[in-house]
C-alpha cells in the first residue's frame, strides 16, 4: 500500500487512532512519518531489553540508587558495572536493591542457604542461615505446617536484630 | 618437595588413580573467602594488600604444617617458575603475575592449595585424582574451618559468603570435574553432552582450545550457580551426573573398537608411533597424540604404559615445566626437539 502522505514509497508505518467513535487508520512511509514526527517504536531485541533492565535504572527509585556511594570503599554503582567487581563487603549492603535482581538472573536464586563460618559475630547469622535451608527441605518435603514454624521464628529473629 | 622437584615430578592428582580413573582424570573444589573488615583485592592498597599476605602466610607456614615448605610469593619467582605453578594447576594464569602481594601456598602433594590475593583474599583449592569429591569436600571444608578459626570472613546472613565478584557470591564454591572424552568425540556425540549439561545448568569447556574443538579430548564439568543451595546439594548435583557422562563414553569406546576397530587401532597405534619416534614434537601435537595413547592403553589395544607415566609426559612437556626441565629458556623450535627427546626416553622404558 502507498503512503498517503507522498503517495510515492510504500507505507511501513501504520497508525490507527480512535477518538470517541471515530476510528481513523494512517498508513505512512518511514520518511514522511519521521517527518510528522510520530515516534515509532522500533523493534526491541531481548538482547537489548534485557541489558537495558539491567544496566538502566528505570524507576526514579532506581535512579536514586544508582547514585549511591559505598562509605567504606567508594565505589559507586556505575564503577562496579564497568569492572564487574565490588571493592569491598559493605557494597553488598549499600547497593542491596540493585543486587538482588542481579543475583536472581546470575544464580536463579537470592538467598545463602549453605554453610557459615563458625565466627559469625553472634552466632545469629549461622542460626538464619540453617534455619533457611530447614525451611527450604521442609517445603521440599510438604511439611507445611513445620515450614510454617520455622518461617515466623525467622522473622522473629530478622524483625529482633532490625529492632536491636 | 621443593621448586626444584616440580621438573620432574607430579602432584597427587596427576598420579592416575582414583575412581574411574580411566575416563575420569581429577576433582576439583574451590573455594572463595574474603577477610572481613578488610578492602577487597581491586580496591584496597598494596600495603594493606601486603598485610593480609603476612598474616594468612605466617598462618598457614606456621600454625599449619602442611604449607611449609611450599609457601611462594609471586614476585620472588622467576617468569619460569610462575608459570610451571600455571600448568600444575596451582594458581591461575592471573595470579601468575610478579606483584609483591601475591602469593601462593601449597600441600606437599599438591592435593590442597591457597592462592592469596587473586580475586579474592583467599582462594582455596583441593584436587584429587579420580572420582572423589566426597572426599574432596571434606578436605577443603575441614581446612576452610580451620583458617575460619583465626580470620573472620566477610559473610553476609542473606548472601553468604561475600566476594569480589557477585557470580561467586554464597557458597563461593566452584566445582569441576576434569574428563578425558576421545570416543565421544570421534563419534561426534560430544555436542550432546554439552547440550544435556547445559539444560541442567553446568558448564562445561575444554580443557585446552575453544569450544568444542578441546585439545586432548580433556572436558571440564562445572557448576555455574554458587548461590541458593547447600554445598552438598551442589556437589551432589555434578556427582550424580557425571556417571552418566562416563557410562556414555564407555559405551562410544565400545562402539569405536566394534564397529570400526580397524580404523581405530589404526589410529592409537600411530599415535604411539609418533611419540616414540619424532624428532619435532609440539604442544599441541603432543596433547593429540598422548589423549590417544591413553585411550589406546585404557581399552587395552596398546601395551601397558602407567596413567602416570603418561600424566607425566602430558605435565612435564608442557612449556614452562620443559625449560625448568633442560635448566634454560628455549625457542620454540628448540623446546619441540627438546619435547619430543623427553617422550622419546620416557617412553623406551614401557614400550
Amino acid at each position: 500500500m502507498l503512503c498517503q502522505r507522498c503517495k510515492k514509497k510504500q507505507a511501513s508505518v501504520h497508525m490507527t487512532e480512535i477518538v470517541g467513535e471515530e476510528k481513523k487508520e494512517i498508513h505512512l512511509c518511514d520518511q514522511c512519518a519521521q517527518e510528522q514526527g510520530l515516534t515509532i517504536k522500533g523493534q526491541v531485541s531481548l538482547a537489548d531489553f534485557l541489558a537495558g533492565l539491567i544496566k538502566a535504572p528505570v524507576t526514579q527509585e532506581m535512579a536514586r540508587l544508582a547514585k549511591l556511594q559505598c562509605p567504606v570503599c567508594g565505589i559507586n554503582y556505575v564503577e562496579f558495572q564497568s569492572k564487574g567487581r565490588f571493592g569491598c563487603a559493605r557494597d553488598y549492603d549499600v547497593f542491596d536493591k540493585l543486587i538482588e535482581p542481579l543475583l536472581e538472573k546470575i544464580h536463579g536464586a537470592t538467598e545463602h542457604v549453605g554453610k557459615a563460618p563458625p565466627l559469625g559475630g553472634d552466632g545469629v547469622q549461622a542460626r538464619l542461615v540453617t534455619l533457611r535451608r530447614k525451611l527450604k527441605s521442609a517445603v521440599d518435603e510438604e511439611k507445611y505446617e513445620e515450614a510454617a514454624g520455622i518461617r515466623d521464628e525467622i522473622r522473629r529473629i530478622e524483625e529482633g536484630e532490625s529492632g536491636a | 618437595m621443593e621448586l626444584s622437584d616440580f621438573g620432574t615430578t607430579v602432584g597427587e592428582w596427576l598420579t592416575g588413580d582414583g575412581p574411574e580413573s580411566d575416563i575420569v582424570v581429577s576433582s576439583r573444589i574451590r573455594l572463595a573467602r574474603n577477610l572481613a573488615d578488610r578492602l577487597f583485592v581491586s580496591r584496597a592498597a598494596p600495603d594493606q594488600l601486603a598485610d593480609i599476605e603476612s598474616q594468612v602466610g605466617t598462618f598457614l607456614r606456621q600454625s599449619d604444617g602442611r604449607f611449609g615448605k611450599l609457601y611462594f610469593r609471586l614476585a620472588d619467582l622467576g617468569e619460569v617458575d610462575r608459570y610451571v605453578l600455571v600448568e600444575r594447576h596451582l594458581i591461575s594464569r592471573e595470579h601468575a603475575s610478579p606483584e609483591p602481594y601475591r602469593a601462593v601456598a601449597a600441600s606437599d602433594d599438591e592435593r590442597l592449595s591457597i592462592m592469596i590475593n587473586e580475586e579474592d583474599h583467599l582462594r582455596m583449592q583441593v584436587l584429587r585424582s579420580g572420582m572423589r569429591l566426597e572426599e574432596a569436600w571434606k578436605e577443603i571444608d575441614d581446612l576452610d574451618t580451620k583458617i575460619s578459626g583465626l580470620f573472620k570472613f566477610a559473610f553476609h546472613p542473606k548472601w553468604g559468603y561475600l566476594t569480589a565478584c557477585p557470580t561467586n557470591v554464597g557458597t563461593a564454591m566452584r566445582v569441576s570435574v576434569m574428563l578425558h572424552l576421545p570416543a565421544l568425540v570421534l563419534t561426534r556425540e560430544i555436542e550432546k553432552v554439552f547440550r544435556a549439561m547445559g539444560k541442567i545448568n553446568l558448564a562445561v569447556r575444554g580443557l585446552y582450545g575453544e569450544g568444542t574443538q578441546a585439545y586432548g579430548d580433556l572436558y571440564q564439568i562445572s557448576n555455574q550457580t554458587s548461590l541458593g543451595k547447600p554445598e552438598e546439594k551442589i556437589l551432589g548435583n555434578i556427582d550424580s551426573v557425571v556417571p552418566g557422562v562416563i557410562a556414555y563414553e564407555r559405551k562410544a569406546r565400545q562402539h569405536i573398537l566394534s564397529a570400526t576397530r580397524v580404523e581405530t587401532e589404526d589410529r592409537l597405534y600411530r599415535a604411539l608411533g609418533m611419540l616414540k619416534q619424532a624428532r619435532l614434537l609440539t604442544s599441541e601435537e603432543t596433547m593429540h597424540l598422548l589423549s590417544a595413547v591413553r585411550l589406546g592403553v585404557a581399552v587395552g589395544t596398546l601395551p601397558k604404559i602407567p596413567p602416570q607415566a603418561i600424566n607425566e609426559i602430558f605435565l612435564l612437556t608442557q612449556p614452562a615445566h620443559l625449560q625448568k626441565l633442560v635448566g634454560r629458556t628455549l625457542s620454540a623450535q628448540e623446546r619441540d626437539v627438546e619435547r619430543a627427546s623427553f617422550i622419546r626416553n620416557r617412553l623406551a622404558a614401557y614400550v
